[in-house]
């Protein structure tokens, strides 16, 4: 019997592998290499050979003024990216929801943007907030407004990049909020009603806290997503970080210190320290959500 | 508070799930819903709720018309068929909600809570989350709560279907207890012709959103008005028997057995009947008082009784019930004497 049991788990294990494999290669051993190098002080990157190991890597990215131009950036990123795109898209979501017509429609609409290239769409957003032609000037024109110059005006770098993440993940973000609230008994909604429950009464007592299961799992996957942001800022400003690197975030500060600069030990600390605030940032919001939805 | 209904009608689309309902619920009473599923039970409770408004006709409590009166604007306190607990708050806070919406402060809310804890008795149970209790308690607590608002109408939809039978024969008792307690009236929905007999002062019997009889458990027992009502009541079901009626001696064939009944005693109008007979109403007798002989087929033992079924000839099954007083064995023949019999 024991045996048998022991075959079975050596063929699930041989099984398992060639996922294992490559996961491992991709994945699992880049991320101890990246942390393990962080730590390379003194080291040949070609041959891998590491002839002093320190913390003064640490000591750079910590003393770097652009460093914490980044942290400050992505910072006001996050704070205004999550809240603002989790309500509007439970807005959304919440009118999706109740009986209104081509409710599917809307719903592709919403999502088109989510499995569109951010390539494309920073194209076409670039093309809006144009300083001579765009579409924003054009908009504000016609309400006797001058022309901003959206994309050279360091004030609004990290307003414009909020606007296009929310947008771009709007459609993925009601589609799981539609799931949460379809999983909400509509006999609750009735039974509140009887008991005399107005629309508002109704969303703050029975819908919020039952959606909190998939509020706290948006929160959570928006938070991480937006510490991560790269790729708007590296389109939509052709490849640089903005006027007055006001679109410099993390992650392109991580990108530069990789590609530009050369600079890998120093690219892996500054990885190594996102890595950290984005868990302490879960960690938290775990112990939040966990108190709450304790049903 | 009286209930009326009146050429009461609700279409789905094409089907008519209420078609031209018209009846009176007088103040106090326990009116039981009854018919099979799809009979339009439910749909007439929603429509006393207001949860669905009728395609025509009126509803009036008391002599106030309220067809176009919202739900909570109505006065009734409703429980749903799977109870509609809100998971994420406490018994106590469940029970509360009610009066939460009222704006009433929170210490007599609570005060008022408790109270209704104590009479459906789940006073200890008040810091629980509904998951955390069983069927019969979340019921209990799911009355206090329809209760707490002291409405002037309870609606149950089917509340006890979700529990096991004993429980629910527990629950239907603390139903009754706590609706005569507290003096209101009362519509409960159900498909279990026992649990509408057992707890109701009267019974809608309804089929295919059709008024068939609306009466006392014991009279729709006892005086079925049609055919449908006399097979949907008592268990195990009643006996039909195709009969033929000679008007000059005014005796009943029964198909083509050869068994004859007097049916002198009826009034009766057609010539081909049927014959309904309940189990019980066929009594073994002696030789001299027996209507006819039936062949025993065989016999099920149900704790407090026996069923029977036995061929009264032609290979017309019928079934009776007995008590473990008469020793019987499967092809015996025993004399049988009809104590009641219904003509439809």
């Amino acid at each position: 019997m024991k045996k048998l049991s022991k075959n079975k788990e050596l063929k699930a294990f041989f099984y398992l592998l060639p996922a294992l494999l490559i996961i491992v290669t991709f994945k699992i051993y880049p991320i101890i290499k990246s942390f393990t190098m962080a730590f390379y002080t003194d080291f040949d990157y070609l041959s891998g050979t590491v002839y002093e190991r320190g913390l003064s890597n640490f000591q750079y990215v910590l003393t770097d003024s652009d460093f914490y131009l980044a942290l400050k950036n992505t910072f006001f990123f996050v704070l205004g990216v999550v809240p603002l795109s989790i309500i509007i898209s439970l807005g959304f979501a919440l009118l999706l929801n109740s009986n209104i017509k081509c409710k599917n429609f809307f719903r592709s609409i919403y999502f088109l943007p989510f499995i569109t290239s951010t390539v494309a769409l920073s194209t076409i957003w670039r093309w809006i907030f144009n300083g001579e032609y765009g579409l924003a000037n054009y908009l504000i024109g016609l309400f006797g407004i001058d022309k901003i110059n959206w994309l050279t005006n360091p004030n609004l770098t990290i307003p414009i990049l909020v606007l296009f993440t929310v947008w771009k993940y709007m459609g993925y973000k009601i589609i799981i909020f539609l799931a949460g609230l379809q999983n909400i008994d509509e006999k609750y909604y009735l039974s509140a009603k009887i008991d005399g429950a107005n629309k508002w009464e109704i969303f703050k007592n029975i819908t919020f806290p039952l959606l909190s299961p998939t509020l706290s799992f948006i929160s959570i996957t928006s938070i991480i997503d937006a510490f991560k942001i790269f790729d708007q800022v590296f389109v939509l400003y052709s490849g640089s970080t903005g006027p007055l690197k006001s679109g410099l975030t993390i992650v392109y500060y991580i990108f530069n210190k990789f590609y530009r600069h050369w600079q890998f030990s120093i690219a892996a600390t500054a990885a190594f320290i996102l890595f950290i605030i984005i868990l302490i940032f879960t960690v938290i919001q775990l112990k939040i959500s966990k108190r709450k939805t304790n049903y | 508070m009286k209930i009326i209904l009146e050429n009461l009608n609700k279409d789905f689309n094409e089907v008519k799930a209420v078609n031209n309902l018209n009846i009176e619920i007088k103040d106090g009473e326990l009116v039981s819903l009854l018919g099979p599923s799809g009979c339009g039970k439910s749909t007439t409770l929603f429509l006393i709720a207001g949860l669905h408004k009728p395609t025509s006709g009126n509803i009036y409590f008391d002599d106030e018309l309220m067809n176009n009166i919202e739900p909570e604007d109505r006065g009734i306190g409703m429980v749903f068929q799977n109870y509609a607990l809100y998971p994420h708050m406490s018994v106590l806070k469940n029970i509360m909600f009610p009066l939460k919406m009222q704006k009433i402060n929170k210490k007599e809310s609570e005060k008022l809570a408790i109270e209704m804890a104590e009479l459906t008795k789940i006073e200890d149970l008040l810091d629980r989350k509904p998951s955390q209790l069983s069927g019969g308690q979340q019921q209990r607590v799911a009355i206090a709560r329809a209760l707490v608002k002291k409405p002037k109408l309870l609606l149950l939809d089917e509340p006890l279907s979700n529990l096991d039978a004993r429980l629910r024969i527990e629950m239907r008792e603390e139903i009754k207890r706590i609706q005569k307690e507290v003096k209101i009236t009362t519509v409960f929905v159900t498909h279990d012709q026992e649990e509408a007999m057992s707890i109701s002062d009267k019974i809608l019997l309804m089929k295919d959103g059709i008024y068939q009889q609306y009466d006392t458990p014991k009279n729709m027992y006892t005086n079925p008005k049609n055919k449908f009502v006399a097979e949907f009541l008592g268990n195990p079901p009643i006996n039909f028997i195709e009969g033929r009626f000679n008007k000059d001696t005014k005796v009943i064939r029964l198909g083509n057995t050869g068994l004859t009944i007097d049916g002198k005693d009826e009034e009766i109008d057609k010539e081909i009947l049927s014959i309904g007979i309940r189990p019980e109403d066929l009594i073994i007798t002696d030789k001299e008082k027996a209507n006819f002989e039936i062949t025993i087929k065989s016999l099920q033992t149900m704790g407090k009784e026996i069923y029977v079924m036995g061929d009264i000839g032609e290979n017309k099954d019928i079934v009776l019930v007995t008590s473990w007083d008469h020793n019987l064995v499967v092809g015996e023949k025993v004399p049988i004497h009809i104590r009641k019999f219904h003509v439809f």
